[in-house]
C-alpha cells in the first residue's frame, strides 16, 4: 500500500532538515503506530505524505499503491486515496461542512468516474456516516471547523474519513485534546472504518489511544527516522521507559 | 508542485475568457460623434419627448459644461475624450414602433438568448419580468400587460416619459439631481434609455423585475436612467445584469440609477455586474463603469436595500446610496467587488441619516488578485435631526497574491448623541494552510480557492435572490480562476 | 483697520508678520545666528508653503472640519521672548512645580537655558538650541532633519519658516533614562500670539528616553497658538516613551505636528491626553523603517464644553514584521468636535505585518460632532490589519446592571465614562507616564458635565 524509502527532507523556507532516511512498508489492511517525542518529525511526515509544500523531499521515494507521489499535489493524492486527519483542522469561516463534504466526495466520484450524487441523495449517505461517528445532524449545517471546540473538529475529521472512504488513512495525533469518552468514540468509528483494503497509520505521543486502536505494527521515531519497530508490546515499553531508551539502543 | 512553481503561478495570471465578449451584426443608427446642445436636441426629437425633458436635459448639458471631471477615486486612466464617443446608437427600427415581441428584430433576440436572456415570454423561467436594453435604447421589455393588470408598470424610460409624464416629472433628478456630479449631469443631458417601474400603493409586485444591459458599440457611451417609485405599502425587487463585448478600447457606462420609497414600501435593488474587464494581462479595453445610484427612503418605515455583485468593469465607481429621510426608514447595502488582473474599483456606500429611529446596515466584501486595486469608500452621515439613529458596518478585504491591493477609505460623521454606529473592518488572504487542508479532501486548487472566497462572501450572497446567488457564485469563481497556483 | 473687514489675504499676511505669504520674501529671525543647513531649510519651507497652496481650505481633506478662519480672525502675532515681570514671574511660578525633574523649558517657542535643568538624566544626554551646537552635533542634527520628510502640512511648513531657534536633543547610544524628561512649552502674552516650537530628539542604539510634554498657555484669557513641530528618531532597538498633556484654557489653541522614525527592533510608545482648549490639532506621523519596529499610539480627548479636537495620524508599515497599535477615544460635552483619521499604510513586500486601529467616541450632547476615519492602504498580502470604529452614548445594558447593584444612576454614568477614559491609561507601558495620564484624565473629567 505505502512504501517509503530512504525519506530525507526539509522545510522548504529554511532547509531545515526534519526527516533524515526514514523507511516504511504498510501493506493493506495493516495499522501502523508511530510514537515519538516532539521534535521528532512524526507529524511532518504525515504533512508530507498529504503533500504540503511547506516541506520539500530531498531525497528518496513514496510510493503509494506501487507508483511515486512526489510529483502529485495534495488534491491527486487524496483522490487517489490517501487521507490524513489533521492534528490541527483548519478552521473556514462561511464555508457549511455538508457542501463541503459533498464537494470533496463527488471530487473523488468523478476521478473514478462515476456519476456525481446531488444534494439529496448525499444527504441521506452523510446521515449514515455521521449516525456511524456519533454526530449530531448540526454539524450538516456549521461551517466547515469554524468555531468546532478541539473534540468537535477531531470527530469532523473521521466523519470525512467516513464519506471518503480512503486506502491509506493517516490520523496525525487524532487522541490529543480529546477527554477519554471522546477518544473512545473515536475510537470506535475508527474501528468501524477498518477493514482488509484499507491500512491506516497513527500517529501518537502517547500508548493510550493505541490501547482502543490495537496496532499492528509499532514503530519508535526519534529525529527524523524509525529507531525501532516492534508490536504492540513495544508501544508499552516505550512509554514506561521513554525515548531515551531507543534513541540510545 | 515545487515551491518554485507554486510561487511562480501566483504571480502568472492566466485569463479565462469573458463569455460574453461577441458582437452583434446589425444595422444600427447612431447620432454622430461628440457632444453639443445639436446632439442633446438630437436624443430629445429621436424620443419624440415633451417640452420639458428637453428643458431638463438642456439645463443639464449647460450645467455639465460648467463641471469638471473628478478625480478623486483611486483608479488611474487617461483622460476621457468626451467628444469621441457616440451618444446615440440604437438599432434600425424595420417596423414603426416597438413594442410586441414579435416586433423585435431576431438577430436582436438571438443576441440576448446566447447571453441567457431570451425575451420570449414563455422561455423565460415564471416569476421574473425583464426589459432588455441595446446600446440606448429598451428593446423589449417582457410580461409588461400582465403586470398592468395590477397596476405596475413596467417599461423603457422612453415609452415612460410619453405615458406617464406627470410621475417623471415629480421624481426625476429627485433623488440624483443633474448639479449631483460630474457624470450625473452628464448622463441628464444624454440619457438615452433605461428602465421605469411604478408600483402602486397597496401591491407587492407579482414578480421579479429585471434589467438587462448589453453595450454593443464600440466608443459608445452607454447613459441609461432608471427610476423605480414604490408607492405605500408597496414593494418590489428589481435585478439588472450587464455584459459587453471585448474591444481594444474603453465604453463609458455612466448611469442614473433614482429609487424612492413612500411609507412601509420597500424596494429591494440586485445587481450582477459582469461588464467586459478589460485584457487580462494588457488592461486594454473594457469598460468604465462611472454610475450614480441612490435612493429616498422618503416614507415612514421604508426599506431600500443595495445589493451589488462587481465582477467585471477595467474600473469600477460607484456609490449606491440611502437617503433615509422617512423615521424608522432603512437602508441596506450588500457588496462583493472582485478585482483580479488589471481592473479598478472604488465602490461603496453613502448612508446619509435625517429621519428618526433610521438605521443602516453595510456588508462589503473586496477581493483582489493579479494587481487590480480594490477601494471601499463609505460615508455614514447622522443628521442632528436623527435621534436613535443606528448604523452597522462591516467591511472585509482579501487578497490573493502578492501585488494587489486593498484599500478601506470609511467616514463616520455623527452630530447625534443618540446614534450608535459601529464600523469594523479586517483583511485576510487566503491562506495556505485552508488550501492545503481543502486540496487533501480531493479538490481541486481553483475549487478550493472558489469554496474559500465564496464563503468569505456568504453574508452578502444570502441576500441576493436564489437565482441570482448561483449566477453570483459562478462569476466569481470564473473572475478568479487560476488566480494561485 | 478697525470697523473694516479685512480680506482673507489680508488676515493671512496679517498672521505671518514681516513677510506675505504669497509673493513675499521670508525674513528669517536672527538669521545671523543660524547655520547654512538651518537656513536652507526655513527657506524651502516658505517657498514649499507659497507654492503648494499656503493656508489649509476646504478642499484639504485632512484640514476641511478645523476651524481655520477663527484662527485667522483673531488678530495673532508671533510670539517675542522677552516679556514684561509679571509674565516671568507667573513663568517661575509655574516652573517651580517641576523643580524635582529633569526639564526642557521653551518660552514662545524657544528653549529657555536658565529654567531648563537636565542635570538628573544621564550626563551623556544633551539638549540644546539649534544655534548652541557643536560642530559634531550640528552634523548629527542635519542627519535627523535629512531623513525626516520635508514638512507636509500647511502649519508645518509655517512653523519651518518661522521658528525662531530649535532644540535638539540627544540621547547616546546605550544610555538608558530611567527618569521622565518634561518638556513644557509655554505661551505667555498679554495680547494674541502664535509660539513656534522646533524639538529635534534622536534616541541612539539601545538608548531609551520618556518625556513628557505639557502645552501651558500663560495669556489669561487672551487667544494663543502653540504651533509646535517634533522630529523624533529612533534608532535600532532604542525606545521613545512619550505622553502628550494638553490640559489647556479654553482661549488656547495647539497644533502639534509630530514625525516619528523608527529603526528595526525600535519601539515608540505615544500617548496623548486632551481636554479643554479651543482648538487642538495633533497630527502624528510613523514610520516603521525596520524589521520588528513597533508603534503604540493611544489617546483620549476630553471634552467638556466648545472643544475642538482633531487627531490625524499615518502610520507606514514599510518593512516586514512591523507592528502598530492605535486606540484613540473621545469623550463629547456640548458644542465639542473629534475627528479622528487615521492612515496605515502597508507597502508592498512588507509582509506579516501587523496593524489594529480603533477609535471609540462617547457623545454626551446632541450639539457634539464626532467624525471617524480609519482608513487603510495595503499593497501587501501576508498581512493582519484590522480597525473599527464606534460612535455612541453609554450602553444602557451596563448602566442598568451596575443601577441593579444599587449605584445611582448620576453615580453609575460617571462611574462608566470614567472607565470609558481611564481605559487609554491602562495601556501605557511606562508606569510614570501612566500615572500623569491617570492623574490629568482624572481632574479633566471633574470639568465634564454629566448628561442628564
Amino acid at each position: 500500500m505505502l512504501e517509503i524509502k530512504n525519506l530525507h527532507a526539509s522545510i522548504a523556507e529554511d532547509d531545515t532538515s526534519i526527516l533524515k532516511g526514514l523507511d516504511l512498508v504498510i501493506q493493506p489492511g495493516e495499522v501502523h503506530a508511530i510514537m515519538g517525542p516532539n521534535g521528532s518529525g512524526k507529524s511532518t511526515l504525515s504533512k508530507i505524505l498529504a503533500g504540503d509544500q511547506q516541506y520539500q523531499v530531498t531525497d528518496g521515494e513514496i510510493l503509494f499503491n506501487g507508483e511515486s507521489i512526489l510529483d502529485d499535489d495534495a488534491t491527486e493524492r487524496s483522490l487517489k486515496g490517501l487521507f490524513l486527519a489533521f492534528q490541527y483542522p483548519v478552521e473556514i469561516p462561511g464555508v457549511n461542512n455538508a457542501q463541503f463534504l459533498r464537494m470533496a466526495y463527488n471530487a473523488k466520484l468523478k476521478y473514478n468516474g462515476e456519476e456525481e450524487v446531488d444534494p439529496i441523495e448525499f444527504d441521506d449517505f452523510l446521515n449514515e456516516k455521521l449516525a456511524l461517528v456519533d454526530m449530531n445532524e448540526s454539524f450538516k449545517d456549521r461551517a466547515l471547523n469554524f468555531g468546532f471546540s478541539g473534540g468537535e473538529k477531531k470527530r469532523n475529521e473521521i466523519l470525512q474519513l467516513a464519506v471518503l472512504e480512503p486506502k491509506l488513512a493517516i490520523l496525525d495525533e487524532t487522541d490529543s485534546g480529546l477527554d477519554v469518552d471522546a477518544l473512545r468514540d473515536v475510537s470506535a468509528a475508527v474501528n468501524k472504518l477498518r477493514s482488509e483494503g484499507r491500512s491506516f497509520l497513527l500517529i501518537t505521543h502517547y500508548q493510550r489511544l493505541l490501547d482502543y486502536i490495537v496496532p499492528d505494527v509499532v514503530h519508535a521515531m526519534v529525529g527524523g527516522e524509525i529507531v525501532k519497530s516492534g508490536d504492540k508490546e513495544l508501544a508499552k515499553e516505550l512509554d514506561k521507559q521513554g525515548y531515551d531508551w531507543v534513541a540510545n539502543v | 508542485m515545487s515551491n518554485q512553481d507554486h510561487d511562480k503561478t501566483i504571480h502568472e495570471f492566466i485569463a479565462k475568457d469573458y463569455e460574453f465578449g461577441f458582437t452583434t451584426n446589425i444595422e444600427m443608427e447612431q447620432a454622430p460623434k461628440g457632444l453639443s446642445e445639436d446632439i442633446v436636441r438630437f436624443i430629445s426629437a429621436k424620443k419624440e419627448e415633451p417640452e420639458f425633458m428637453l428643458e431638463f436635459r438642456l439645463k443639464a448639458y449647460r450645467h455639465w459644461l460648467k463641471m469638471t471631471e473628478p478625480r478623486w477615486s483611486v483608479a488611474t486612466y487617461p483622460d476621457i475624450d468626451f467628444n469621441n464617443v457616440y451618444y446615440y446608437s440604437a438599432p434600425k427600427k424595420k417596423e414603426a414602433k416597438l413594442g410586441s415581441m414579435d416586433e423585435v428584430d431576431p438577430e436582436l433576440k438571438r443576441t440576448f438568448e446566447k447571453l441567457g436572456i431570451p425575451l420570449l415570454e414563455q422561455k423565460r423561467l415564471a416569476g421574473v419580468a425583464v426589459d432588455a436594453i441595446f446600446d440606448s435604447v429598451s428593446v423589449a421589455t417582457t410580461y409588461k400587460d400582465k403586470l398592468l393588470e395590477q397596476g405596475v408598470v413596467f417599461c423603457s424610460f422612453s415609452e415612460a416619459v410619453t405615458k406617464y409624464p406627470d410621475i417623471i416629472k415629480q421624481y426625476l433628478g429627485s433623488v440624483v439631481p443633474y448639479t449631483d456630479n460630474f457624470y450625473a449631469a452628464l448622463n441628464a443631458a444624454v440619457f438615452s434609455d433605461g428602465s421605469f417601474v411604478y408600483i402602486p400603493k397597496d401591491t407587492i409586485c407579482p414578480m421579479d423585475l429585471s434589467s438587462y444591459f448589453r453595450i454593443n458599440t464600440e466608443e459608445i457611451g452607454q447613459f441609461e436612467r432608471t427610476l423605480i417609485v414604490c408607492e405605500e405599502r408597496s414593494s418590489v425587487t428589481y435585478l439588472e445584469g450587464c455584459t459587453a463585448p471585448m474591444f481594444d478600447t474603453n465604453q463609458l457606462h455612466a448611469a442614473v440609477v433614482e429609487l424612492i420609497a413612500l411609507d412601509d414600501a420597500t424596494i429591494n435593488y440586485s445587481t450582477v455586474q459582469n461588464w467586459y474587464p478589460g485584457d487580462p494581462k494588457t488592461g486594454k479595453g473594457g469598460i468604465y463603469n462611472f454610475v450614480t445610484k441612490r435612493g429616498k427612503c422618503q416614507g415612514k418605515r421604508s426599506k431600500i436595500s443595495w445589493t451589488q455583485i462587481e465582477t467585471g468593469s477595467a474600473i469600477t465607481w460607484k456609490y449606491p446610496s440611502c437617503i433615509l429621510v422617512g423615521d424608522d426608514s432603512i437602508g441596506e447595502f450588500y457588496s462583493v467587488a472582485v478585482t483580479n488582473h488589471r481592473q479598478q474599483a472604488d465602490t461603496g456606500t453613502k448612508m446619509i441619516h435625517i429621519g428618526k429611529n433610521t438605521r443602516s446596515t453595510i456588508i462589503s466584501k473586496g477581493i483582489s488578485a493579479g494587481v487590480a486595486t480594490n477601494a471601499y469608500r463609505g460615508a455614514v452621515k447622522v443628521n442632528k435631526s436623527a435621534r436613535n439613529a443606528r448604523n452597522y458596518t462591516q467591511c472585509d478585504s482579501m487578497l490573493i497574491g502578492d501585488k494587489c491591493s486593498a484599500i478601506t477609505l470609511p467616514t463616520v460623521d455623527v452630530r447625534n448623541a443618540t446614534a450608535q454606529l459601529e464600523h469594523e473592518a479586517s483583511t485576510s488572504k487566503v491562506g495556505e494552510d485552508q488550501l492545503f487542508y481543502l486540496m487533501s479532501r480531493g479538490i481541486s486548487l481553483d475549487d478550493a480557492l472558489g469554496t474559500i472566497v465564496s464563503g468569505f462572501c456568504q453574508d452578502v450572497f444570502d441576500k441576493l435572490p436564489d437565482e441570482f446567488a448561483v449566477e453570483a457564485n459562478q462569476l466569481l469563481s470564473l473572475q478568479l480562476e487560476h488566480s494561485v497556483g | 483697520m478697525i470697523g473694516l473687514p479685512m480680506s482673507k489675504e489680508d488676515m493671512e499676511m496679517d498672521f505671518l508678520g514681516e513677510h506675505s505669504a504669497y509673493g513675499g520674501t521670508l525674513t528669517i529671525i536672527d538669521s545671523e545666528s543660524k547655520n547654512p543647513y538651518i537656513l536652507e531649510f526655513q527657506k524651502q519651507a516658505f517657498e514649499a508653503f507659497k507654492t503648494e497652496g499656503g493656508f489649509p481650505t476646504s478642499k484639504n481633506e485632512d484640514w476641511k472640519n478645523v476651524d481655520i478662519d477663527s484662527l485667522l480672525e483673531t488678530p495673532f502675532k508671533k510670539a517675542v521672548t522677552s516679556l514684561p515681570a509679571d509674565l516671568n514671574s507667573d513663568i517661575d511660578i509655574f516652573v517651580g512645580q517641576l523643580s524635582q525633574s529633569a526639564r526642557i523649558v521653551l518660552v514662545n517657542g524657544v528653549m529657555d537655558d536658565i529654567l531648563s535643568d537636565i542635570s538628573l538624566l544621564p550626563t551623556d544626554v544633551r539638549f540644546n538650541r539649534f544655534s548652541n551646537l557643536n560642530d559634531e552635533d550640528s552634523r548629527l542634527l542635519e542627519g535627523v532633519m535629512d531623513s525626516g520628510s520635508a514638512p507636509r502640512n500647511p502649519f508645518e511648513r509655517i512653523n519651518s519658516f518661522q521658528f525662531q531657534d530649535g532644540v535638539f536633543g540627544v540621547v547616546p547610544d546605550g544610555v538608558v533614562c530611567e527618569r521622565s524628561l518634561h518638556i513644557v512649552s509655554i505661551v505667555a502674552s498679554k495680547t494674541p500670539v502664535v509660539a513656534y516650537p522646533n524639538l529635534v530628539i534622536k534616541i541612539g542604539e539601545g538608548a531609551s528616553l520618556s518625556v513628557v510634554v505639557t502645552h501651558v498657555s500663560l495669556c489669561s484669557g487672551i487667544p494663543s497658538l502653540d504651533n509646535a513641530n517634533w522630529l523624533f528618531d529612533i534608532s535600532k532597538s532604542g525606545r521613545l516613551d512619550y505622553l502628550n498633556l494638553k490640559a489647556t484654557r479654553r482661549s488656547s489653541n495647539v497644533i502639534d505636528t509630530m514625525q516619528v522614525s523608527i529603526a528595526e527592533q525600535g519601539e515608540f510608545n505615544g500617548a496623548y491626553v486632551v481636554s479643554g482648549g479651543n482648538i487642538n490639532r495633533n497630527e502624528v506621523r510613523v514610520s516603521l523603517n525596520g524589521e520588528e519596529a513597533t508603534s503604540n499610539m493611544v489617546g483620549v480627548g476630553i471634552c467638556p464644553d466648545s472643544n475642538k479636537l482633531y487627531t490625524n495620524t499615518t502610520v507606514d508599515l514599510n518593512s516586514p514584521n512591523t507592528d502598530s497599535q492605535q486606540f484613540f477615544k473621545s469623550i463629547l460635552g456640548p458644542n465639542s468636535v473629534n475627528e479622528y483619521s487615521g492612515l496605515v499604510y502597508v507597502a508592498p513586500n512588507a509582509q506579516k505585518v501587523n496593524s489594529d486601529q480603533l477609535n471609540r467616541n462617547l457623545m454626551l450632547d446632541d450639539s457634539s460632532r464626532a467624525i471617524s476615519r480609519p482608513q487603510l492602504k495595503i499593497y501587501a498580502d501576508d498581512v493582519t490589519c484590522t480597525h473599527g470604529s464606534t460612535t455612541g452614548q453609554l450602553e444602557g445594558e451596563e448602566l442598568l446592571y451596575l443601577m441593579s447593584r444599587g449605584i445611582e444612576r448620576n453615580e453609575a454614568t460617571a462611574l462608566l465614562i470614567s472607565g470609558f477614559a481611564e481605559e487609554i491609561a491602562d495601556h501605557i507601558k511606562n508606569d510614570r507616564l501612566k500615572y500623569y495620564a491617570e492623574e490629568n484624565i482624572r481632574s479633566a473629567l471633574m470639568n465634564l458635565q454629566m448628561p442628564a
